[in-house]
């Protein structure tokens, strides 16, 4: 069943020009990171380590949660307009399969960004000069990142669920990112999914996180996607479809 | 015959106000019901309730004799509609809709060919929806309706924009599902003459209470023809009548006598006849459905 | 300026204003944290400079984004009801329309800065900084700010207008807070050719790191005057070609 889903999610995005607007996060990102670590190399002496914080301290911190919010308001507006509401809901298909497949959607869809960052960042690591020697932490990172930022999804996804309105979650999600921001700063970090990002992609410290932290950073990422996905079925069960 | 659709008490209010209050309604298998009301009756409101997309006050549906709260899924796999107004991703093909909806309800293409045969739509299947006229919006959110050829077709004003060739082919098309495909159809709809065609049961809500449910000829039965006569001299005639008691209006060249019996037909002739007054016509009018329609609703039949 | 009437009536639902507010508290509270953490590490440092340059550059990251979310939904209402024909109809110029689109932009714009300078001197007050509120620097804070936003604002609303899916614009204007952030970073040369530097680059404190330090310096109001006349043309220039363009397209 839910592998229908996702292919008529898939579907529906043909034709769109989301891939040129996930594309164009990451080569921005790397771009500025690489060329800022580029002219101030004396300062920024830890090579890999340096090239990543400058990459990802604006991409982690702030673009990757807005882009993500972008995506999931695209994802739902289709569904707003044209009345598209009806149809899906007179479709012999359980409200979860809806929403998980646009969850699973949206995963794929930040797996590609994730990967494509990562290649970047390869690439730019070495035009700058760096010896292939990439940091150990680098995967835990990714993955990381990857899954806090699917966790921001299933948030904005919610949001946008409910809200026809294409800017105002993108806004919403804005200020999570500060709220996100005063959780890391306040050392609540592992309790919120922006600052989650933040602290799995070692944005701000580069120490990694001990396996207690792992498990900790794991359970919050599930729990928040569990609790966001319970209560769109749940909404979209219980309330009536205004197309 | 097995009721497909069956409503208990079903009632919707939004605020503090009833849209809809305890409409029974009742679809038996194989037939064309055809669902009337003005503009703003609660027929759109009352389909939605059938189809689970609003959630009644109070009452209770059954589709194919099964509660529709706890059957959700069991009855949507057999039934097809097209509610409000065609529904569709405009940045993708015609075709591409079909293949959304066949995937969405795990259909062999088979169908999707099929349905779009049928709505005629095969030419355009390439162009983005986006780019249809209203007509071929209208045909596609049929066939999106109609392609899992379910046991019940729910229609929201399904000739809505169509021109008048468009409006007799979803007329024949209409008419051939139950015969053809053992399809029962619940079809709203504003043009009364169509419905008169095509329909085996009707039913007519307004302002959210059900007025009247029954086959087309129970409809009609109750109301007797008009009878019309055409005189050489109307304003007498209408003078002498009315003083014999009876009440003609006129409507044109002609008096209009409403209800009247078989037994008073002869006797207006003569009464007619004794004062000299040619009698030209005397003609039966059969009730139209609109005609019936306005009666009962007492408002102009919205377009 | 009756279309400018309906055009905020149009917002009344929207909750527009309500939204602008909750991100300036939140934009706002973190400015404030920061500074009220670096001010009491060193009191050499004199507070409102610090705060000033403190919000200019957070503006700098923010503003673009928050602009561009308030056009968006501004213009967007056009789109989703289709009623750009119904309005051409009733013969609303188009450019009329843009023009109204873009005043009440402006006017939230204006309103959401003005409330930030207010919240900063208050801040300053409360937090017993050196000297009493120094209303100058202020004001070319807000003026910097409001100038810098229009032309974003110009520049955003071409987009929202031209292009229905609005996905665009938002990534367009994430793109303008990232630069506006890292546009410090670049040389200066290539800095003056983004409009989003100019949060920081109107603005009348600059800052500068050597070694551990940040020395705030005051920049001199005479220097600024051309870049802004400079600026304030382009923005005119991105206004018009936006109308222009917009009502050039064919319904």
């Amino acid at each position: 069943m839910i592998k229908r889903c996702i292919w008529a999610e898939l579907m529906k995005l043909r034709h769109s020009r989301i891939w040129m607007i996930l594309a164009v996060l990451p080569v921005i990102s790397v771009l500025i990171g690489c060329g800022n670590y580029y002219m101030n190399r004396s300062v920024l002496t830890k090579g890999w380590y340096s090239l990543w914080s400058q990459v990802c301290l604006f991409y982690g911190e702030f673009f990757l949660p807005v882009l993500t919010a972008i995506l999931c308001a695209y994802m739902w507006r289709l569904e707003h307009l044209n009345k598209n509401w009806n149809m899906i809901m007179t479709v012999p298909v359980p409200a979860a399969g809806i929403f998980l497949a646009k969850l699973a959607v949206v995963g794929f869809l930040l797996l590609f960004v994730q990967i494509f960052l990562f290649i970047l960042y390869f690439l730019s690591g070495r035009l700058a000069g760096l010896d292939p020697g990439l940091p150990g932490e680098l995967p835990g990172w990714l993955i990381r990142g990857w899954l806090a930022s699917v966790t921001i999804g299933s948030f904005q996804l919610v949001l946008s669920m409910r809200i026809r309105s294409f800017a105002a979650p993108v806004g919403i999600g804005l200020c999570a990112v500060f709220i996100g921001l005063g959780m890391y700063v306040f050392r609540l970090g592992l309790f919120f999914p922006h600052s989650l990002l933040t602290v799995g992609m070692g944005v701000l410290s580069q120490t990694g996180l001990s396996p207690g932290e792992n498990i900790l950073f794991f359970a919050m990422c599930l729990f928040y996607m569990v609790a966001d996905s319970i209560g769109a079925i749940y909404l979209l069960q219980k309330s009536d479809t205004m197309a | 015959m097995n009721e497909v659709v069956s409503t208990y008490n079903l009632s919707k209010k939004y605020g503090g106000e009833y849209r809809v209050k305890d409409v029974n309604l009742s679809v038996r298998e194989g037939n064309i019901y055809g669902f009337l009301g003005p503009n703003g009756a609660g027929k759109t409101t009352t389909l939605k309730m059938i189809l689970g997309l609003t959630k009644p006050t109070d009452g209770k549906v059954k589709v194919f004799g099964k509660v529709l709260e706890e059957n959700r899924e069991f009855i949507l796999k057999q039934t097809g509609a097209l509610i409000e107004s065609p529904s569709y991703y405009g940045h993708l093909t015609g075709l591409e809709n079909m293949r959304v909806v066949q995937r969405l309800r795990d259909l062999p293409d088979r169908n999707v060919v099929e349905a779009l045969r049928i709505v005629r739509l095969e030419k355009q299947k390439d162009k983005k929806v986006s780019e249809y006229s209203l007509g071929m919006k209208q045909r596609l959110g049929i066939a999106m309706a109609i392609v899992s050829f379910p046991k019940l077709l729910i229609l929201d004003e399904p000739t809505n924009g169509l021109d008048p060739a468009g409006i007799g082919e979803i007329r024949e098309l209409i008419k051939s599902l139950p015969l053809q495909y053992g399809m029962t159809v619940l079809i709203s709809s504003h043009l009364l003459s169509e419905i008169e065609q095509t329909a085996t049961a009707v039913g007519i809500i307004n302002n959210g209470v059900m007025i009247f449910q029954g086959s087309l000829e129970d409809l009609k039965k109750g109301k007797q023809p008009d009878i019309l006569v055409k005189t050489g001299n109307n304003w007498l005639a209408q003078k002498l009548l009315t003083e014999k008691g009876y009440s003609p209006s006129v409507d044109g060249e002609f008096l209009v006598f409403r209800n009247l019996t078989d037994e008073q037909v002869p006797n207006v002739n003569r009464i007619l006849t004794a004062g000299n007054i040619d009698v030209y016509r005397i003609e039966e009018q059969k009730k139209s459905l609109e005609s019936i329609f306005l009666d009962m609703t007492g408002k102009e039949s919205s377009l | 300026m009756k279309l400018v009437g309906i055009e905020l009536y149009k917002l009344r639902r929207k909750h527009l204003f309500s939204m602008v507010m909750i991100f300036l508290l939140v934009e706002i509270s973190w400015a404030f944290v920061v500074t009220a953490r670096s001010v009491s590490g060193n009191s050499v440092y004199a507070g409102w400079e610090a705060l000033i340059a403190m919000l200019s550059s957070m503006n700098g990251l923010f503003f673009p984004v928050l602009t561009a979310v308030c056009v968006s939904r501004i213009c967007d209402m056009e789109h989703k009801g289709n009623t750009r024909k119904l309005l051409l109809a009733m013969s609303v110029k188009q450019n009329r329309l843009y023009a109204a689109k873009y005043a009440s932009a402006a006017i939230v714009m204006f309103t959401a800065a003005v409330l930030q300078a207010l919240a900063a001197a208050a801040f300053g007050i409360t937090s017993a900084f050196e000297r009493s509120v120094p209303l100058f620097l202020l004001f070319r804070f807000l003026t910097a700010t409001i100038i810098t936003n229009m032309i974003v604002a110009a520049l955003q609303q071409w987009i929202s207008m031209a292009v229905k899916n609005q996905a665009f614009a938002l990534t367009f204007g994430m793109i303008g807070g990232f630069i506006g952030v890292v546009a410090d970073l670049l040389p200066h040369n290539v800095r003056k050719v983004f409009i989003w530097s100019y949060y920081t680059g109107l603005s009348p404190v600059t800052q500068f790191y050597t070694g551990n330090h940040v020395i705030f310096s005051i920049r001199d109001t005479g220097s600024m005057v051309p870049v802004m006349t400079v600026l304030i043309i382009a923005g005119i220039v991105i206004y018009f070609a936006g109308s222009f363009h917009v009502s050039r397209q064919e319904l």
